[in-house]
C-alpha cells in the first residue's frame, strides 16, 4: 500500500488564508515542545554550488502534541536577483513521525517567510513592552514587510512604523501593502537609519545578509526601554547593542554557537554562555519575561519553526481539499 | 550553462518541478551494472576530494527503537549535480504497518540557481546504491579470485547485495546467505538465483557463513551500539568483510586487528563516534573506499591481509544516480511536472 503525497505549490500555500496570529501560536507552541526538551534538531548543514551561496538542509523532530518530522532544503543564491530569479527558494517536506513516509512536500517560500515574522512576534509576546505605539524597520523588504506585520498583529494599537530602506521604492512597497492590511497604521519614511531608530520601543534589522557586515544601528541611538530583533543575524547592529543589553537571546542554543563558530557571523557579539536565554526557555518560564531596558534578539531561523508551521499548512490543504496528490 | 538549458526546455526552471515516482523510476530500465559504474565514479570523486559533501545530519524519532531520518545533502561540480537525500528508516515498518523499512525523496536542483528541478523517488536509489557501494568495496580489496562470498541479512539491501556482487567478483561460484529470520532465505534465493550465476546457498548460522566465505557481506539491522553475533576466532587472514552495517555484528578485537579498515568516509564515521554508533572507539583508518577506488591509496598488497571496509552510505553516491534518473526520465518523457 503507498500513501500518496500532497504536493502544494507557492500559491496554494499562500492561498489558505492562514493568518500571522496562527503562525504566531504556531511558532510558539513549537518553542513550548522545544523548551521541554522534546525537539530534536541537529544544526543544519549546506552546500555552496556558487560563491556567497547555499542550500541548507534544516531537518527537525517535533515531539510531543505535535509528534512530527520535517526537513526543509532552501536555497540563497544572491546573483539570482539579477536574473530575475528568486534570492531565496525551497522545499518543505513533511514525514511522518510513526512511519517515516513522507506526507507533503510543499514551496517552503511562504513558510520562511511567515515563518520568521511570526518568531519575532513571539519574541515581542514575550519580552516587548505590554504596549508599543512605534515600531523601526530597518530594510524594507519581503522580511520588512512581515515583521511589520507580526508586530502589528502583536499590538493592534501600534501606531507608527518608522521605516528605513536605502531604496525608496522598498518602502513605496512596503507602504502600499500595509495600507491594505492596516489601515490605521502610519509608516513613516525616514532618511536615516538613526532617525527611524530614535523614537522607537521596537527596532528590527532585516538588512541583507552579509558576511563582512557594514553594521550601523548604534546603541546610543535607542531609547532605554527597547527591544531589538536582527532578523539579519549581525548585518546591523552595532556588536555592544547586543553585548551591553540587559537580555540577549537566540531562537537555538546549538544553532548559534555553531554559526558564531565559525568565525563569519556573530562576530563581537555575545557567546552562547553569555546569552539571557534560548527563546524555547522563555516560553516555557524556565527564564523570566523582562520588559524594561534593552532587550535583544537574534533569532536565526530554525527548522522547528518550518515543521510546526508546515503541519499546519498540511492539515489546512487537506481541509479545504487544496493541492495535488502524486504517487512516491 | 548547456546542461542547464536542456534542463529548462523541459522543466521550467523556477515554475515547474519534474515530479519521478518510484515505479517510474523502476520503469526507466538503469541497470545494475550502470548503477555500478555511476557509484564508482562518485567514489573516485569523493577520493578525491571533488566533492561538497557536509557529515550528514539527522533526527532520530522514539515512536520505533532505532529509527533514523537522514538530510544527505551533495554538490559534484564536475557533474553539475546539486541535491539532497531525505530519507528514513523505520526497522518495525514490516511488521507494525506492513510497509517498507525505508522510504525517502530526492531533490535534485539546478547547481547554477539552487533552484528545485525535480523530486524523485529515493528508496531504489538507495538499495541500489548501498549494495553497489559494497560491492565495489569487495572489486577493490578483495581477493577477486574468490569463489565463495557470504552474505548476512537477508532483506531488501541482502538480496540486491546478492544480485550486484557478481559484477566485482567474476570467479564466484557460491553464495552463502543467512539471516535470523529463515523465511528470508528462501525468499532471497526465490528471488535472486534467477539472475545469479554462481549457486546461492543457505546457511544454517553466522558461523558457518563467516568459516565458509572469503568475503563476507552483511546488511543487518543497525543497532545504536554493537550486538556482535560473529566471534573473532572465525575471521581468517584473506578474508574480506564489507559491512553495510557498521560494526553491529562484528566483535571490536576483528575490527582493531585489520590488517587495513576502511570507511567511506571519514568525517562521517567521525560523527557517528561522536554520538555514540562506536562504544570502543573507531579503529585506527587506513583511508577512505574512494580513495583507493581513485587509485590514491593501494588497495589490497597481499593475499593474506585481513581488509575491514565499513560504508554508511554517502549523498555523492545517491547524486550520480539521480542525475541519471533525471536525465533519462527527461529523455523517455517519464514523469509528470507539478507547479513550484
Amino acid at each position: 500500500m503507498t500513501q500518496e503525497v500532497l504536493w502544494l505549490s507557492e500559491k496554494q500555500v499562500a492561498g489558505l488564508g492562514i493568518t500571522m496570529a496562527e503562525v504566531i501560536d504556531a511558532v510558539e507552541k513549537g518553542w513550548k515542545i522545544k523548551g521541554e526538551g522534546k525537539v530534536e534538531m541537529p544544526a543544519k548543514i549546506g552546500i555552496h554550488p556558487r560563491k556567497d551561496c547555499y542550500i541548507h538542509a534544516m531537518p527537525c523532530w517535533i515531539g510531543g502534541e505535535v509528534d512530527t518530522c520535517g526537513l526543509k532544503w532552501v536555497s540563497g543564491f544572491p546573483q539570482n536577483i539579477k536574473k530575475h530569479m528568486p534570492y531565496n527558494i525551497g522545499l518543505f517536506i513533511l514525514t511522518d513521525s510513526d512511519d517515516g513516509h513522507m506526507k507533503a512536500v510543499m514551496d517552503a517560500n511562504w513558510i520562511t517567510t511567515w515563518r520568521t515574522g511570526a518568531a519575532s512576534g513571539v519574541i515581542a509576546k514575550h519580552l516587548g513592552p505590554k504596549e508599543a505605539s512605534t515600531v523601526a524597520i530597518i530594510g524594507a523588504g519581503r522580511q520588512g514587510r512581515i515583521n511589520l506585520h507580526a508586530m502589528a498583529t502583536v499590538y493592534p494599537g501600534l501606531k507608527s512604523a518608522r521605516v528605513y530602506d536605502p531604496m525608496a521604492s522598498q518602502v513605496d512597497g512596503l507602504k502600499a501593502q500595509m495600507a491594505e492590511l492596516f489601515p490605521k497604521l502610519e509608516v513613516v519614511p525616514c532618511a536615516d537609519v538613526e532617525s527611524a531608530c530614535r523614537d522607537a520601543d521596537i527596532v528590527i534589522s532585516c538588512a541583507p545578509v552579509l558576511e563582512k557586515p557594514e553594521r550601523n544601528i548604534r546603541a546610543a541611538w535607542l531609547k532605554k526601554d527597547v527591544l531589538c530583533i536582527a532578523v539579519d543575524h549581525d548585518s546591523s547592529f552595532d556588536a555592544d547593542v547586543m553585548t551591553e543589553a540587559k537580555v540577549y537571546v537566540v531562537d537555538d542554543r546549538g544553532q548559534y554557537e555553531h554559526m558564531q563558530g565559525g568565525g563569519v557571523y556573530f562576530q563581537g557579539y555575545p557567546t552562547e554562555e553569555e546569552l539571557y536565554a534560548e527563546m524555547s526557555e522563555v516560553v516555557v518560564g524556565k527564564r523570566l519575561r523582562v520588559r524594561e531596558g534593552r532587550r535583544t534578539a537574534a533569532p536565526m531561523g530554525i527548522a522547528c519553526n518550518d515543521v510546526i508551521v508546515g503541519k499546519m499548512i498540511y492539515e489546512r490543504a487537506l481541509d479545504r481539499k487544496i493541492g495535488t496528490w502524486v504517487e512516491p | 550553462m548547456e546542461y542547464r538549458d536542456w534542463l529548462n526546455r523541459h522543466v521550467k526552471i523556477g515554475s515547474e518541478v519534474l515530479w519521478v515516482t518510484r515505479a517510474e523510476v523502476e520503469s526507466l530500465g538503469i541497470t545494475r551494472q550502470e548503477v555500478f559504474s555511476l557509484v564508482e565514479k562518485a567514489l573516485a570523486y569523493h577520493g578525491r576530494k571533488g566533492v561538497e559533501m557536509p557529515a550528514k545530519i539527522g533526527i532520530h524519532p522514539h515512536t520505533q527503537p532505532n529509527t533514523l531520518m537522514h538530510a544527505m545533502p551533495g554538490y559534484i561540480p564536475a557533474e553539475f549535480i546539486a541535491c539532497i537525500k531525505w530519507a528514513s528508516c523505520f526497522p518495525e515498518n514490516p511488521k507494525r504497518f506492513g510497509v517498507p523499512q525505508t522510504t525517502g525523496l530526492m531533490v535534485f536542483n539546478d547547481h547554477e540557481s539552487g533552484l528545485p528541478v525535480a523530486v524523485t523517488d529515493a528508496a531504489w536509489i538507495t538499495k541500489m546504491r548501498t549494495a553497489a557501494v559494497s560491492a565495489i568495496g569487495a572489486k577493490y580489496l578483495a581477493n577477486t579470485d574468490a569463489a565463495v562470498a557470504g552474505m548476512i541479512g537477508c532483506g531488501v539491501q541482502g538480496k540486491e547485495h546478492v544480485k550486484v556482487m557478481e559484477l566485482a567478483l567474476p570467479k564466484l561460484e557460491k553464495i552463502l546467505i543467512y539471516d535470523v529470520n529463515p523465511a528470508a532465505l528462501d525468499a532471497t534465493i526465490a528471488e535472486c538465483q534467477p539472475l545469479v550465476k554462481a549457486r546461492i546457498v543457505k546457511a544454517s548460522s553466522f558461523e558457518e557463513v563467516v568459516k565458509g566465505a572469503e568475503v563476507v557481506f552483511s546488511a543487518s539491522t543497525i543497532t545504536a551500539s554493537p550486538s556482535p553475533a560473529i566471534r573473532d576466532e572465525w575471521i581468517v587472514p584473506g578474508q574480506t568483510l564489507v559491512m553495510a552495517d557498521m560494526h553491529t555484528l562484528y566483535e571490536d578485537a576483528t575490527m582493531k586487528r585489520a590488517d587495513k579498515y576502511l570507511v567511506d568516509s571519514i568525517e562521517e564515521h567521525v560523527y557517528f563516534a561522536g554520538i555514540g554508533y562506536y562504544p570502543h572507539g573507531l579503529p585506527e583508518i587506513y583511508g577512505e573506499t574512494g580513495e583507493v577506488v581513485a587509485g590514491i591509496k593501494k588497495g589490497r598488497e597481499s593475499k593474506a591481509e585481513l581488509i575491514v571496509d565499513n560504508n554508511t552510505g554517502m549523498s555523492v553516491e545517491d547524486a550520480m544516480v539521480v542525475r541519471a534518473i533525471v536525465d533519462r526520465a527527461i529523455e523517455r518523457k517519464v514523469g509528470r511536472i507539478v507547479p513550484l
